[in-house]
């Protein structure tokens, strides 16, 4: 382990941070000058961006006769540090600037915009000051699309290094890029993932009229963040149309970005040979399908549009992990609410936005089984595992049943440490805010559901999910690596 | 004629002999030389020592001057190389033996054209198509496959229980690209309009495009299209058994393929989506025994040692496989096999070099013409090229004033194959398959000379 040349990437990504802040610090300042609104602008902001360039100078500063070369070792420490000290200086605007936050919240609400989790601790989203709201949005766009990938594209030079970087941050299959470098395929991701997101911020903005919600909405639906400067989260527009509208970006941050990459390099066969995204597709549909007509026949006053308006928000809201509310799911029936705790584990598309175990790996689990009841009575029957039309490598078999068993287990022992933490929890809230943080998704079941907050939990219960949102955002094995002390020796 | 052939293996030497005792001038090419000398001796030919894909070799071998160029060694790179080199020497046709990998690989690029092939062809895959044309028809006694099996034509007599007797033929239904193209009916020939009436014993000829043609002529005689699934077990994977597997699965069957190596199964695995690949000691009696091999419709022996063929055929007739076929790889057992298959009961024997040779001959005769087979009742069905300065080249079917008692079956343009319809014309170096009535053989040979209207 070469500490310096992790210092020196660590300072990059530091810097990446306090860029942002700057940005929000600017347009807090553009809209006090102007007068446009009360709050404009946040103490906390100014602090935060200071600390943050500090610290990237220091990091640099320590890193600065390192190696450029990246090697495996590295890139994990890179990754898992990265993300840690992403969420550190992120929340330095949210503690310092004096709205009621201790240290663990605005560590819990810093790490849960940059995992796109969108669980909340901030009661009354009104008094915070616009430029802390715009932050808060922008920690979700920078962490959706990935920052190790953003810092890929910016600013680390090509090499192995960079490839390292990219395959422990995202969850896409390397293999299915078409294009050869890291930085190239990085770039690309952004590129796409910022189209995207203009589009629909223009969208919004003129839905709405209003280019304060356009762009917080923007920046947290394409991510599949969830993070609304609302107190009603996205039904406060009360507009179908805006609904609507927010459906399709947040479907497609369920989607895999290589997926669009392909279909902007117009190479058809690959696109129809994607069998992730179509299944992906097909569950949102039945899921919608099923989930407005268990809600509809539960309820007599309900209109036909508004049941499959507010279930398909909320069934593509939730299977993308973005956790954007309209309806308070927690008193749908029972049927529509398993459903819905079916898609928070299950997530969107590897190389999407969205968290969870992903459609991809459970296509694959699904063939796995299939192959091994044949055995049964065939035992000399020899298969491909194919997956997108591709033959998998045969590492990737263990790997997809140990990620799947691994999350299974700490759905077990994660919601027995949140029963020992906070003992007026019932069963079902403790799973929900399992679930709600692992999986990236921010709203859970019960009193941290669909209109509630985490606002109420105890510091030690902050700081365990916030570990949560990291194991689900890195898929597991980078932030475990930190923990084994061979990583660490020289 | 004179032909230079690469390769001195099992099918390079069975050409060389078919080809020089046809009075063919014939100059082999070796690059083993124990191989070349022991040719030598055992062969009219003259052998040249030496890499084929070496200039001054194929220049001493007379590459120049030579009528047909046959690259037939085992590695695809040096045929391809050979066969360009010979090309660009001047020979006059070109021929190259590829893997059926590279045969698969033709859909992305046109080797063919790259090479600037005649031919390109894979020993495999003809012996494929020729057990897939058995196992397609376990009881058809005369069937034909052209255009290297995308094409089938079919002779057999209509059975009073078809409920086709009695109908004028536009009622039985025929898609485009089916033909009833000739009827043998009381010593006479006819061949049919749409609204001729079918009889009971009338001989009937089909043809059309294979896919299609299990479905409709099981209408045609019998009534009814629908087939139950059937099942054919295939020992051993090599090239053969993944060519027939696919042809197979793509009519419907069921294919199970048992192979012992596991490097390859995996490899059939997922080249094979559709089959089931078993991984097991094809010899093994308790492999077949495990597989059932008794109650498969069709067992097929593709392993590369003949001895090994030849017993597992045995045992899978032994347990009960009504239909068992052997792919015969040495020259020496092909006739003792042959004789003794029917006695044993295996169906037929399928050799690869038999199916290249085949294929091959359209390249070596004076004529314009080439018969393919003779049909029952005094008809034949021939393949000719049309070459550049043909009369028929870039005349519409409908203008070429064909005689009666001809009939064109199948024409090949470029890679596709199509059975012909009076819009389409054909262009030089298109293959054209007709099948002629005896009487009409005569004017028909002078319409290829000549052009129509003489």
């Amino acid at each position: 382990m070469n500490y310096a040349a992790v210092c020196r990437s660590l300072g990059g990504i530091v810097l990446l941070i306090a860029a942002g802040m700057f940005l929000c610090l600017v347009f807090g300042w553009i809209e006090g000058f102007a007068g446009i609104a009360e709050r404009s602008h946040s103490a906390g902001m100014t602090w935060g961006s200071i600390a943050a360039l500090s610290g990237a100078v220091i990091l640099w500063f320590a890193g600065r006769n390192g190696p450029r070369e990246i090697l495996r070792k590295e890139a994990v420490a890179i990754v898992g540090l990265g993300w840690i000290a992403a969420g550190f200086f992120g929340a330095l605007p949210f503690w310092l600037g004096g709205h009621g936050l201790g240290p663990a919240a605005a560590w819990f609400e810093s790490v849960s915009g940059f995992t796109t989790t969108g669980s909340t601790v901030i009661v009354d989203l009104h008094a915070v000051p616009r430029d802390l709201l715009l932050w808060r949005g922008m920690t979700q766009w920078m962490g959706g699309a990935g920052i190790l990938v953003l810092f890929v594209a910016l600013l680390q030079q090509s090499g192995v290094g960079s490839r390292s970087l990219f395959r422990h941050e995202s969850s896409a299959r390397e293999e299915e890029s078409h294009l050869a470098h890291a930085r190239g395929t990085a770039a690309t991701l952004w590129s796409i993932y910022l189209g995207l997101s203009v589009v629909c911020f223009l969208g919004l903005w003129i839905l709405s009229g209003d280019y304060f919600a356009a762009l917080t909405h923007a920046f947290t639906a394409v991510a599949t963040g969830g993070f609304s400067p609302y107190n009603g989260s996205a039904a406060e527009f009360g507009s179908p149309a805006i609904e609507w509208w927010i459906m399709v970006f947040m479907a497609l941050g369920g989607l895999s970005f290589m997926l669009m990459a392909l279909v902007l390099a117009r190479k058809w066969g690959r696109v129809r040979e994607e069998e992730e995204g179509r299944v992906y597709l097909i569950i949102l549909g039945t899921a919608t399908a099923v989930v407005a007509l268990s809600v509809w026949l539960a309820r007599d006053d309900l209109a036909a549009a508004d049941a499959i308006r507010g279930a398909a928000f909320q069934v593509i809201s939730i299977m993308t992990t973005t956790g954007y509310v309209t309806e308070n799911y927690d008193q749908w029936p029972t049927l529509a609410r398993v459903i819905l705790l079916m898609l928070m584990i299950l997530g969107g598309c590897a190389g999407s936005t969205a968290g969870g175990i992903k459609v991809g790996r459970l296509i694959l689990l699904l063939k796995i089984a299939r192959q091994e009841i044949i055995r049964t009575f065939r035992p000399a029957q020899v298969f491909a595992l194919r997956l997108n039309g591709r033959r998998i490598s045969p590492g990737m078999v263990p790997q997809t049943l140990f990620f799947i068993a691994l999350n299974t287990l700490l759905i077990g022992a994660g919601t027995a440490i949140v029963a020992l933490l906070e003992p007026q929890f019932g069963m079902v809230d403790c799973l929900g805010a399992v679930v709600a943080t692992l999986f990236n998704i921010g709203p859970g079941f019960g009193s941290v559901g669909a209109v509630q907050n985490f606002a109420h939990l105890g510091d030690a219960t902050l700081m365990f999910l916030s570990v949560l949102m990291l194991l689900g955002r890195l898929e597991l094995f980078v932030v475990l690596a930190l923990l084994v002390p061979a990583l660490w020796r020289r | 004629m004179k032909i230079i052939i690469v390769g001195a293996g099992e099918v390079g030497c069975y050409l060389a002999r078919h080809f020089s005792s046809g009075g063919h001038d014939v100059c082999l090419v070796e690059r083993s030389e124990p191989m070349a000398r022991a040719q030598q001796d055992r062969l009219d030919v003259r052998v040249i020592y030496g890499s084929g894909s070496v200039a001054h070799i194929l220049r001493e071998a007379g590459a120049d001057g030579c009528d047909l160029f046959l690259a037939v060694t085992r590695d695809d790179s040096t045929n391809l190389v050979a066969a360009l080199l010979a090309r660009r020497m001047g020979a006059r046709r070109t021929v190259a033996r590829v893997h059926a990998a590279v045969l698969r690989d033709e859909s992305v690029f046109d080797y063919r054209r790259a090479f600037r092939l005649d031919l390109m062809f894979s020993s495999e895959r003809l012996a494929a198509v020729e057990l897939a044309k058995h196992i397609r028809n376990p009881d058809q006694p005369v069937v034909e496959e052209i255009a290297r099996g995308r094409i089938e034509l079919q002779q057999f007599p209509l059975r009073a229980d078809s409920l086709a007797c009695g109908k004028p033929l536009r009622e039985i239904g025929f898609p485009d690209r089916v033909r009833v193209g000739w009827i043998r009916r009381a010593e006479r020939n006819i061949v049919p309009a749409a609204d001729e009436t079918l009889q009971e014993g009338d001989l009937l000829t089909v043809f059309g495009e294979v896919e299609l043609m299990d479905k409709y002529v099981r209408r045609l005689r019998t009534g009814h299209s629908r087939p139950g699934r059937r099942s054919v077990v295939i020992a051993g994977g090599g090239e053969i058994a993944l060519a027939l597997a696919q042809m197979l699965t793509a009519c419907g069957f069921d294919v199970r393929v048992i192979e012992a190596d596991a490097e390859r199964v995996a490899e059939l695995a997922y080249l094979l989506p559709r089959v089931t690949v078993i991984h097991a000691d094809p010899t093994s009696l308790e492999a077949l025994r495990e597989e059932r091999v008794g109650e498969c419709d069709c067992f097929v022996a593709a392993m590369p040692d003949d001895e090994d063929n030849l017993m597992t055929c045995l045992q899978a007739g032994n347990m009960g496989a009504p239909d068992c076929l052997t792919v015969v790889q040495r020259e020496d057992y092909a006739d003792a096999i042959g004789t003794a298959a029917t006695i044993i009961g295996i169906r037929a024997a399928v050799s690869p070099r038999e199916a290249v040779r085949r294929d091959l001959m359209r390249f070596v005769t004076a004529k314009r013409y080439h018969v393919l087979v003779r049909l029952e009742g005094g008809a034949q069905v021939i393949h000719f090229a049309v070459r550049a300065d043909s009369p028929m080249a870039g005349v519409p079917v409908s203008q070429l004033e064909l005689p009666v008692g001809v009939v064109l079956v199948a024409h090949i343009h470029e890679t596709d194959a199509r059975v012909p319809a009076a819009g389409d014309t054909f262009s030089a170096g298109d293959t054209v398959y007709a099948l002629v009535e005896d009487a009409a053989l005569d004017r028909f040979s002078r319409i290829l000379r000549h052009g129509p209207g003489v």
